[in-house]
């Protein structure tokens, strides 16, 4: 190699792929996540890159549409020429862009929660998958709450495997569903007002949520307007996050309930000070969340994982990925060796009278992904 | 948005690929493996064609001939290496051997400029591809078996030991983790001693 290209080759950019829908009904928050990548991207760069080179993202919106998913993904892996691309939130756009990665061996990083029964070596997870999240909320809401639970969520593939799984988890522990209603992915507040009618009418204990985008602003108001109270019938949530209350107002969220690995009020430095720096960048009023923090501490992860590759090639890359560890805002998370899952923690919160989450229960240390659950015997496939 | 810059013709992957190539060395071919020098993966060329080709190769690049699959380092079906076949000029080809023989990319001699190095890069991201998806199901096959232990050994210990089944569940659990291993390792130990059970 002549010296000259040497030079070039050495000062050229880490080129990554990203995409975030900033339309469509699920950008509010995939905007988060997109924030979250941003501002990791600039902590590396402002550290001097990775081996002296910028990392420098190619961003498309793929508007909330999962067949624009896969078609943009294609584009960054032919055209843009990149392997990484950090992004999707709805497990269907995952689902779309899975081909495309599998395929021309790319690596997919993924900020989301998701349903479990998948491990690709294509995709790196850094959600929660049901053991991380579910398990526990299931736990702590019979043991607390009481036992009959009614299921509304989003049309889409993630609430419907999702139910499935909770419902197992309830079944087994002595619980049961008395309900289950899905509204449109785009659902406006008129589709909920059947919902609450059939809340009012079966009075479950507990409301397991799994609406996701605007429409989860429309369900907790309508919710609070039909004089639905969360002392006694609380909202369970996986996705409902600081965005989520944010957009729909603190009243209206007052004492429901999220199970995530992350919130805002995580105790640690690692915490305070990733918030210092994400107000910094956005604006104070602008709220992290778990999907915000799994897409920033990716980033860093990726960041570790190339530094020791020196190459985008997703063979080493992911040689390289097993075992990372790493201080992420939420606690310490470590690689899975043997698949691109990662060790979380699991959190309960629920939101208090200034719309924050109180962590009202917390696991010891982070808990290794087990996304067939094998390792847990309500298992929903048995 | 990025900078443009100059597209990379050649795959990065190709200059950390051990090639071997087992074909007759006319003067085509010395020019096609010249040709490949230039990709930068480390190249072998064999000939005459051994009996038995080497099997750590990323790459074996083979003259067709009837027998070949013998040649092979591994049985049809779980290949070590991409197996790019060069069809001899001027000889009849038995299509069905051919295609039995599983090759990921074929290429007819004389070739042109282009062709080998062609048929190298799409028959190695073909078997990439190939091999990624058997390791996905061997990992699936893995959990499948994983998880019917654990519900013929819960099955067991209900009958046997009139368990419940959140009983048995937290029995295999506890066991596990006393003895640091994984739920499915102690639900196969229970199912194959499961005579002694009785």
């Amino acid at each position: 190699m002549t010296a000259e290209r040497e030079r070039r080759r050495t000062e050229e950019p880490w080129r990554v792929g990203v995409l975030f829908s900033c339309s469509g009904p699920l950008a509010l928050i995939e905007q988060t996540q997109l924030k979250g990548t941003l501002l990791a991207i600039d902590e590396i760069n402002e550290a001097g890159g990775i081996d002296g080179r910028e990392v420098v993202p190619v961003i498309y919106d793929p508007g909330s549409d999962d067949a624009s998913f896969a078609a943009h993904a294609q584009r960054l892996m032919l055209d843009d020429q990149v392997s990484c691309i950090f992004g999707c939130y709805a497990s269907s756009s995952r689902k779309a862009v899975l081909p495309v990665v599998e395929r021309l061996d790319g690596l997919l990083w993924y900020p989301t929660l998701y349903e479990g029964f998948e491990n690709s070596a294509n995709v790196v997870y850094t959600g929660a998958a049901p053991n991380q999240n579910s398990l526990a909320l299931c736990d702590y809401l019979l043991g607390r709450h009481g036992q009959r639970f009614f299921f509304v969520g989003s049309d889409y593939v993630y609430p419907r495997e999702s139910n499935r799984v909770m419902r197992a988890f309830i079944e087994t522990g002595g619980g049961e569903v008395v309900g289950e209603a899905y509204v449109p992915l785009n659902a406006t507040r008129h589709d909920f007002v059947p919902i609450v009618r059939q809340l009012r009418q079966a009075a479950p204990d507990i409301v397991f949520s799994t609406v996701v985008g605007q429409a989860t602003t429309f369900f907790y108001q309508c919710f609070a307007e039909a004089g639905l109270d969360s002392a006694t019938m609380p909202i369970a949530s996986l996705t409902t996050s600081e965005t989520e209350v944010r957009a729909m107002g603190h009243d209206v969220a007052r004492g429901h309930l999220t199970a995530a690995s992350y919130f805002q009020g995580v105790a640690g430095s690692s915490n305070s000070d990733f918030l210092a720096r994400f107000r910094k960048r956005f604006g104070d009023r602008e709220p992290a969340n778990m999907c915000a923090e799994a897409a920033y501490f990716q980033m860093h992860l990726f960041s570790r994982a190339l530094a020791a590759a020196g190459t985008m090639e997703s063979d080493v890359l992911r040689t390289c990925l097993a075992d990372l560890e790493l201080e992420a805002p939420q606690g310490p998370v470590r690689m899975a060796s043997g698949s691109g899952h990662a060790r979380l923690w699991t959190r309960i919160g629920r939101v208090d009278d200034a719309g924050e989450f109180e962590i009202i229960a917390e696991a010891g240390g982070p808990t290794p992904a087990d996304p067939y659950l094998v390792s847990h015997g309500r298992n929903p496939t048995a | 948005m990025a900078a443009t810059r100059p597209p990379d013709l050649l795959p990065r992957e190709l200059a950390r690929l051990r090639v071997v190539v087992a074909v007759p060395p006319d003067e085509a071919m010395r020019e096609a493996i010249r040709e490949l020098q230039r990709t930068r993966a480390e190249l072998h060329h064999v000939w005459p064609m051994p009996a038995r080709l080497p099997a750590d190769a990323d790459v074996l690049v083979c003259s067709y001939e009837e027998r070949l699959a013998e040649r092979l380092p591994w049985t049809i079906g779980r290949p070590s290496a991409a197996l790019v076949v060069l069809l001899p000029p001027g000889r009849p080809v038995d299509y069905r051997r051919l295609r039995d023989t599983a090759p990921h990319a074929v290429a007819a001699r004389p070739l042109p400029p282009g062709a080998l190095t062609a048929a190298l890069v799409t028959g190695h991201s073909a078997f990439r591809y190939e091999q990624r998806l058997h390791q996905r199901i061997d990992g699936l096959d893995e959990t499948v078996k994983a998880l019917r232990s654990i519900e013929r050994a819960k099955a067991l210990l209900m009958e046997r030991r009139q368990m419940s089944e959140e009983e048995a569940w937290r029995h295999m659990r506890d066991m596990a983790m006393r003895l640091r291993v994984p739920v499915a390792k102690v639900a196969a130990t229970l199912v194959d001693s499961a005579p002694l059970l009785k």
